[in-house]
This record gives C-alpha cells, structure tokens and sequence, in this order.
C-alpha cells in the first residue's frame, strides 16, 4: 500500500526525496546564471582551475578524480563565488608526512621547480 | 502631453513579445488612450498581422528612415481604434537599414501626440534590439516558465543595466497553474527569485491566444480568455493603476501571495 502511495506522490510530483522538476530548473538556472554574471569565461575558469591545481600540487598529493569548481551565490552578499574542491589524494591520507620527508630531502627553492 | 515608450524584448525568440505588444496596444486603446505599435523586427514582419492589418501596409519604417514616406504616411490606422497605429516593419531588409537615433528621431515625433509608444524587439541582442531599445522609456521583457527564456530574460536584465535603460518589468507568459501546483514549472515565484525584477503581468497559458492570433484579433478583445484578461490588466498597470493579480485556476491562493510580494 504505501509502495503504491510512493508511486501516485511520483506521479504527481510530491515526492519530498526527489526534487520537482521545477525545483531542479531553479537551482540549475541560479548556477548558470552566476556564471554568466561572474564574467568569467570556460576558458578562463579552464586556466583558474589548472593553476591553482599546479599550485597546490606543490605542497600535497591531489586527487585529481574528484576535484570540483563551481561559481556559486556568496549566501553573505549575494555576489558570485569560486567553491573549489579539492580533495587530497587517500594514500597521503594514510602515509601522513610522506611529502614532507620527500621535501625534506630535497628542499627547492630556486622557480625552475620539479613539480 | 507626451507619450511614454515602453519596449517589449526578450532575449530568446517565440516567447510571446509579438502577441504581448499587440494586445497591449488594443487594451491601452481600449481604454481611450493614443497608442502607436512599432514593429522594429525588420526582414521578419509579423506585427500587423497578428493585428489583422497585414492587407494595408504600404510604407514601413525603412521608408520613413529613408526619406520615401512622411511619418504619417506610414502609420496604419487600427480597423476598431481610431487611436491605435501600427507602423510596420520592412519585410525585405536587414536591421542596419534602421539606426537607434533613427528610432530615437521616430518616438521623439510621436511622443508629442500620442499617450502611449510600444515597440515590439526582435529576438537576440544585436543590432534591432539596440533599435528597440534605444528610445525606450522603460522595458517590457517577456519570459516563459523554462530554461532558456528565463536565462535570456537575465542577459537582457544585464544589458539594460549597463545601458542605464533597467531594470524593465518582468511579463511571465504561458504559465500553467496546474504544472506550477505540481512542481513541474517554474512558479512566478521562482523566477522572481532567480531575476530579481518586479513582475508587472502573469499571463497564463490559454488556446484563445492562438485562435485568435489566427484570425488577425488580439485576445484581449475575446472576454472569454484569461489571457485576455491578464494582458488587460497589465495595460491597467502601465496606466498606473494597482491591479491585483488575478487567481488563477486551481492555485489555492498562491498568487494571492505574490500580490504581497511584488505590490500593485
């Protein structure tokens, strides 16, 4: 019975786990739509995003599969937003200190880094 | 006494400005006042017919801008509306036959006379919504409850501002209550939310636009149609008046809230 009453609040769009459609258009409408306005083109997101990614390889290991950036609503002044996510890489996690020790032996300093 | 210009534009294409800037001419001149449309899609024509005055077109707009007709000439007087005049588009140029300061030139000349000039914008942001644009007193955009109407009436949001000619009034046509109820369309609501302009018409989504589109006889003339009604009432706003927004079938009361939202 409630199996059936799952399916007529589907049906009719009252599902409370699933968003509306209408509810799915809003949010993706107000994420496109910070977009536009930030001013900031794909190429140039595309650049953002590889630099700071170079950059903070530097200093930890990345996992670079699960890396997101999106131009979202600041909540506090309602302008546009850069979230990154950048997760590090699990098997830094569990060797805690592996890349110190690596700099350690190897300090650089000089621009023409390894990397 | 001068007339004020409004521009109906839009951004996206097939969101209803042609049908919006029709009926809004006849329900202005309904209600007594001097109203001249301008059709300022030229090479895409359509205007005077969804007005049924396409069989008396004579001169259009690129023959006043270059100098082969007085203004008046062109000016199609309305079949039922002694005060109401079309001035058509030009069916077989582009738009860079007409400039904005000739668009400027040609509302200065009639504000003089008349209470009331709509231009009807093409579609896009390029050089005949600049013309549209240019001498309007406020802005007019049309919208529909999905993606990329909603996402164009934002670009053209952004113009206006920079060009010091915003922030417009929103019209959100072809709502249908009934898929707002469910959550399966943007409400007025949600899309005040996401543009942040004040909603000046809530029009819902009615077949009596179409019949009468077929037959050349704005809408807002059959008292049957809720379109109708909607489009009347937003002629009552642009006259100043506090409308109400009408309920809509099935809405619980719903856009009695947005009455509270957005004012008259």
């Amino acid at each position: 019975m409630s199996n059936v009453n799952h399916f007529f609040d589907r049906l009719l769009g009252r599902n409370k786990t699933t968003p509306s459609s209408s509810q799915v258009l809003t949010s993706r409408l107000k994420l496109v739509l910070m977009q536009d306005r930030s001013n900031i083109s794909s190429e140039k997101l595309k650049a953002l995003r590889e630099e700071i990614l170079a950059v903070i390889a530097k200093y930890v290991e990345i996992d670079t599969n699960n890396v997101e950036f999106e131009i979202t609503q600041d909540q506090h002044n309602g302008g546009a937003m850069l979230i990154a996510e950048i997760p590090f890489d699990k098997l830094y996690d569990e060797h805690k200190g592996t890349p110190e020790a690596k700099q350690k032996t190897e300090p650089t300093f000089s621009e023409d880094d390894d990397a | 006494m001068t007339a004020t210009v409004f521009t109906i534009t839009s951004g996206k294409g097939g969101v209803g400005k042609t049908t919006t800037t029709a009926n809004l001419g006849v329900a202005l001149a309904r209600s007594n006042k001097r109203v001249v449309v301008i059709d300022a899609d030229i090479g895409l024509r359509n205007l005077d017919g969804i007005m049924g005055l396409e069989n008396r077109v004579v001169y259009d707009i690129v023959d006043i801008v270059e100098g082969r007709c007085q203004l008046r000439q062109a000016m199609i007087k309305h079949k039922h509306f002694p005060d109401l005049y079309l001035i058509p588009a030009a069916q077989t140029r582009d738009k860079n036959a007409v400039s904005p300061s000739d668009m400027i030139k040609i509302c200065d000349a009639l504000r003089p006379n008349h209470d009331y000039v709509l231009i009807d914008s093409p579609a896009g942001i390029e050089r005949g919504y600049r013309n549209a644009v240019a001498p309007a007193d406020d802005v007019l955009i049309v919208t529909n409850p999905e993606y990329s109407a909603v996402k164009d009436a934002d670009r053209i949001i952004g113009l206006l501002d920079a060009e010091n000619k915003g922030p417009g009034r929103l019209i959100i046509n072809r709502i249908r209550p009934e898929m707002v109820k469910s959550g399966d369309m943007l409400s007025p609501e949600d899309i005040y939310d996401i543009l942040g302009i004040k909603i000046i018409g809530i029009v819902p989504e009615d077949h009596l636009v179409l019949t009468a589109s077929n037959k050349g006889i704005p809408v807002t003339l059959n008292e049957n149609s809720r379109a109708g009604v909607a489009f009347r009432n937003i002629a009552r706003r642009l006259m100043g008046e506090e409308v109400p927004f009408m309920k809509l079938e099935g809405s619980n009361g719903f856009f009695q809230r947005l009455l509270g939202l957005f004012g008259s």
